[in-house]
């Protein structure tokens, strides 16, 4: 072999080489199995850009003061669900999701657990797109009908959006939980925002265990009738 | 008159009768009136057993609420807040309060929403300071929640006692039943002693010092939400709700009859009640029937409301509602 | 008044003469009352927590045997139209045993319904003006006007009548006639309205339709006449006071007429309930054949069934025209009908409670005591007002003893 042929044979190597690294480089960041693949991101923003310009309503921000009047220490008014991420958010952490995804592209199915956020299992009826609720951009942010961002502390309104029934029923007071007082003239009515009670990946109510059924005499009552509690019989 | 020959009596039969009272008889008939009076007081020994100041003099005096002048309610107040702490050891703070102006109470619970946790039930038991402290003592909240088959409302089936895992079971629903302050109360209608009447908020009240305990509008309650007070009720101190109110929760006397007053010491200080607050999924809606804002007005406007055993023409208060 | 003293005093005396018998008698119902009596004390105390009711079934034996003795309260005028109405004479010897019992027996109920209450020492909450009444509005208030005067209605007649008997004067017709009348409609209205307390809750369907009050008046009329038949014949027994043989036979003939009455209104009942499956017949269905497997009230009432048609067909048959035949009549009578007005009755209108709940009750041996003892009571009473009353009516017991005789003036 001469040695001009083993130039060629190392360059064509060295271009193989560099050219399995690019496709390994995009299919780090591209769906292996998707299809119909969706653009990159820096296509879809240039296409939301190009959506027909939406009227803005103006909405007023979600506020939620603190549950619980004081004096009702025997009343147990937790919501039923701990809310984590934006909980932490509106005590002031800094929880910003564009730290990683500002590298990683978002998918657009759900289809199957994702390597982080492994906690999180979407069953929101026939609703199956992230992007539907997430904004494809800016993750510290939700998205709206007309692309716009909803913020974090807004989220009734990323609900609203879609069940707009039970976002008014919200407002009027008689979805979900108010506390408080019902003449507000006296005093503060509070209530639950929507993430409090549904999980927004799983948002069916979650069956719990009832309390135990009332004591009824012990005399004549159908079998049931002496069930025993922890606290009684003490002084 | 007695015309049968068979009859010879005549007043010799009985001389004795006519005949002053000879030493003899006077001695046994003191016996006989001594051993009489021993048995009456062995019969009532038992009594000997009852608790000093359970019923005093005021107490069988005292008016009817609606009559008391306000210097004499002040005073039956302070004597039950003492009588509270000497028993319990906790102070009590009994207000007596008046119906708002301009307000009517209505309350209605989403059928949809009420998943059978209870939580409203024993809420009540603990806001409202009602017997519990024993295996012994029922536990007689003012709520009964149950469980009924989806299908029809067929309250002979419905079950009081469920304890399943967890709820709600797939094929049931529930349905929590308290007093309705009906409109048309057959309870008020029945008592005696008018012990138990509507006030202007539409909440029906009783008197608990005025009751005499015939137990008469329990029998007339199509809605079965009253409760009497066969014992004394047992409360443990470090659960008794000091916040408490004449009409409402404070600690009843045994003999007398309570039912659910809409936590009447909450909602007339503008609150919600306590089975309200503590609903996990807000199927209770509670509020002002005379306010067109209220959220109570909106569940009449806008949802297919009905009321339980509306044959009967009860005209409650209480609404219940499916939501989808 | 001096004479009215005497008499009075004289009234003590014969309360304590009599023989061995007698004494024994009224010892036992003495012994009784006082057990009855320190059981309710117990009661007061711990409060009707010593009793088998609760929240669902609130009311329970007290209430049942008011409800009976109201029935047998109004029988006595059964014995009074005979006597006034009709002014068959042969009544006139036995009237005033009928209103003597009405006496005792709406004691009874007066104190059935005392020791059902919680707060008995508050009945002045009742009376104005220290209390207020809810008239017309309850039915209880009703029941309290008309029982509290039926008891002073027949303690005036029967105690105007004995006095003039005593006094040996024709008792003036003014003054006794009127309430005879009044007593009559006023026994009628005595068991309607204890029945009307029931009819009007229209939350409860096995209580709320017409035949109830019908059924109480037909059942009343069959257990009180029983029950005078059945004193009578102690009477007879023991005591110096003949009782011919055509009050008592007048007496069955009421009978027979009300316990017809009576079963055919039970035929309207059951068919009424039972040929529709409803879910009004709910109660009904737990008396008769128990319900979701709870079933202690179907032996009592069948028990009761049995022996009101026994009773039935004793008294339809001319084996009840002989005087044992009849006594066992009317203890079946007053058996089976002290059954179904009290368990039959008041129990299964609570069963199931309102809201679909079964609680079944049985009263607890206090409750039970309580109520022996009121029996007992009664008893003790109704005793010892023929003890004063027969010595007046035969003679033995007058104002002026030297003048009397053993024919008496016509009254």
């Amino acid at each position: 072999m001469s040695v001009a042929s083993k130039m060629v044979a190392s360059a064509a190597l060295l271009g193989g080489l560099l050219v399995c690294l690019a496709l390994l480089a995009r299919a780090q960041g591209q769906d292996p199995a998707g299809a119909g693949a969706p653009p990159a991101p820096a296509a879809l923003a240039a296409t939301a850009g190009a959506s027909p310009q939406l009227p803005l309503v103006a909405r007023p921000p979600a506020e939620q003061p603190p549950v619980g009047l004081p004096g009702d220490a025997h009343l147990d008014k937790t919501p039923p669900r701990r809310t984590k991420g934006l909980d932490l958010v509106r005590m002031g952490w800094t929880y910003n999701c564009m730290e990683c995804h500002k590298l990683i592209p978002a998918r657009w199915h759900y289809d199957r657990p994702m390597a982080e956020h492994q906690d999180i299992r979407l069953e929101h009826g026939n609703n199956r797109f992230c992007l539907n609720c997430h904004h494809p951009t800016n993750r510290n942010a939700f998205v709206d009908y007309d692309g716009s961002e909803i913020a974090q502390r807004d989220v009734v309104l990323l609900c609203g959006k879609c069940h707009g029934p039970t976002y008014r029923d919200w407002e009027a007071g008689v979805h979900g939980r108010a506390n408080g007082y019902w003449d507000t003239q006296k005093g503060p009515k509070t209530k639950l925002r929507c993430i409090q009670c549904h999980d927004p990946h799983q948002p069916a109510f979650k069956p719990m265990p009832p309390l135990p059924p009332l004591r009824y005499p012990p005399r004549a009552a159908h079998g049931r009738s002496r069930i025993e509690r922890p606290e009684d019989n003490q002084p | 008159m007695n015309e049968n020959p068979h009859n010879s009596v005549s007043p010799k039969t009985i001389e004795q009768v006519y005949q002053p009272v000879t030493r003899r008889t006077f001695l046994k008939g003191t016996a006989a009136a001594m051993a009489g009076l021993a048995g009456l007081v062995a019969a009532l020994k038992p009594l000997l057993a009852l608790e000093r100041g359970e019923m005093t003099l005021d107490d069988l005096l005292q008016k009817h609420y609606r009559e008391l002048k306000p210097e004499e309610l002040q005073r039956i107040l302070r004597e039950l807040e003492a009588r509270c702490a000497r028993e319990h050891g906790v102070q009590p703070v009994i207000r007596d309060l008046k119906p708002l102006p301009g307000v009517e109470f209505g309350y209605a619970l989403n059928l949809t929403r009420c998943i059978g946790c209870r939580k409203c039930a024993h809420a009540c038991l603990q806001e409202n300071n009602q017997s519990r402290s024993s295996a012994d003592d029922i536990e007689m909240s003012y709520i009964r929640v149950l469980e009924l088959k989806k299908g029809a409302i067929n309250l002979e089936e419905s079950d009081l006692y469920y304890n399943p895992q967890t709820v709600p079971q797939k094929d049931k629903y529930y349905m929590p039943v308290q007093c309705h302050q009906c409109r048309q109360a057959p309870c008020t209608k029945v008592c005696p002693v008018q012990a138990t009447w509507q006030e202007a908020d539409g909440i029906v009240v009783v008197d608990y010092n005025w009751c005499i305990g015939c137990r008469y509008c329990m029998a007339a309650c199509p809605y079965d939400a009253r409760r009497f007070n066969y014992r004394k009720p047992n409360l443990q101190s470090a659960r008794i709700n000091p916040n408490q109110s004449y009409l409402s929760n404070r600690i009843r006397p045994k003999g007398v009859v309570e039912k659910c007053t809409f936590c009447l010491h909450r909602t007339r200080d503008g609150k919600y009640p306590a089975c309200l607050e503590v609903c996990p999924t807000g199927a209770r809606v509670f509020g002002n029937l005379l306010d067109p804002d209220s959220e109570i007005s909106y569940i009449l406007k806008n949802k297919r409301v009905y009321i339980l055993k509306e044959d009967v023409g009860t005209l409650p208060r209480f609404y219940y509602f499916f939501d989808q | 008044m001096s004479e009215y003293l005497t008499f009075l005093w004289r009234v003590v005396r014969i309360s304590f003469q009599g023989s061995w018998k007698f004494y024994a008698w009224m010892t036992l119902l003495s012994v009784v009352s006082l057990v009855g009596l320190h059981a309710y004390a117990r009661q007061v105390v711990e409060g009707l927590e010593t009793t088998g009711m609760t929240n669902q079934v609130s009311w329970g034996a007290y209430i049942a045997n008011f409800t009976f003795l109201v029935g047998v309260a109004a029988a006595a005028v059964m014995l009074v139209i005979p006597a006034y109405i009709y002014k068959k004479q042969f009544m006139h010897e036995v009237v005033l045993f009928g209103e003597l019992m009405a006496i005792a027996v709406i004691i009874m109920c007066l104190l059935f319904v005392t020791v059902d209450l919680g707060h008995p020492e508050r009945f002045h909450h009742m009376i104005p003006p220290f209390g207020i009444f809810n008239f017309p509005g309850s039915i209880l208030s009703w029941d309290v006007i008309v029982l509290n005067g039926y008891l002073l209605l027949n303690l005036h007649i029967a105690g105007y009548l004995l006095y003039c008997r005593y006094r040996q004067t024709q008792p003036t017709k003014k003054f006794y006639i009127p309430f005879v009348f009044i007593s009559i409609a006023w026994a009628v209205s005595i068991h309607t309205v204890t029945a009307f307390l029931y009819v009007g809750l229209a939350g409860r369907s096995y209580w709320h339709h017409p035949l109830v009050p019908s059924r109480f008046l037909a059942s009343a009329f069959v257990a009180g006449p029983a029950l005078m038949i059945l004193v009578f014949q102690v009477i007879r027994r023991f005591v110096r006071y003949w009782i011919g043989d055509e009050p008592i036979f007048t007496l069955r003939m009421i009978m027979t007429v009300a316990m017809i009455i009576n079963m055919f209104l039970l035929g309207c009942e059951l068919f009424t309930e039972f040929y529709s499956p409803t879910q009004h017949a709910a109660a009904a269905h737990y008396l008769y054949f128990g319900l979701h497997g709870h079933n202690g009230l179907v032996p009592w009432i069948w028990t009761a069934i049995v022996l009101d048609l026994v009773g039935l067909a004793l008294l339809i048959t001319p084996i009840s025209r002989k005087i044992t035949g009849l006594n066992l009549a009317c203890v079946a009578c007053v058996v089976g009908i002290w059954i179904e007005k009290g368990m039959g009755l008041i129990i299964p209108g609570f069963v199931p409670s309102p809201l679909g709940q079964i609680v079944e009750y049985l009263p607890t041996f206090n409750e039970t005591l309580v109520c022996v003892g009121i029996w007992a009571f009664g008893a003790l009473l109704y005793s010892w007002m023929l003890h004063v009353a027969i010595p007046i009516m035969n003679g033995s017991l007058r104002a002026r003893p030297e003048i009397a005789s053993s024919t008496q003036p016509s009254s």
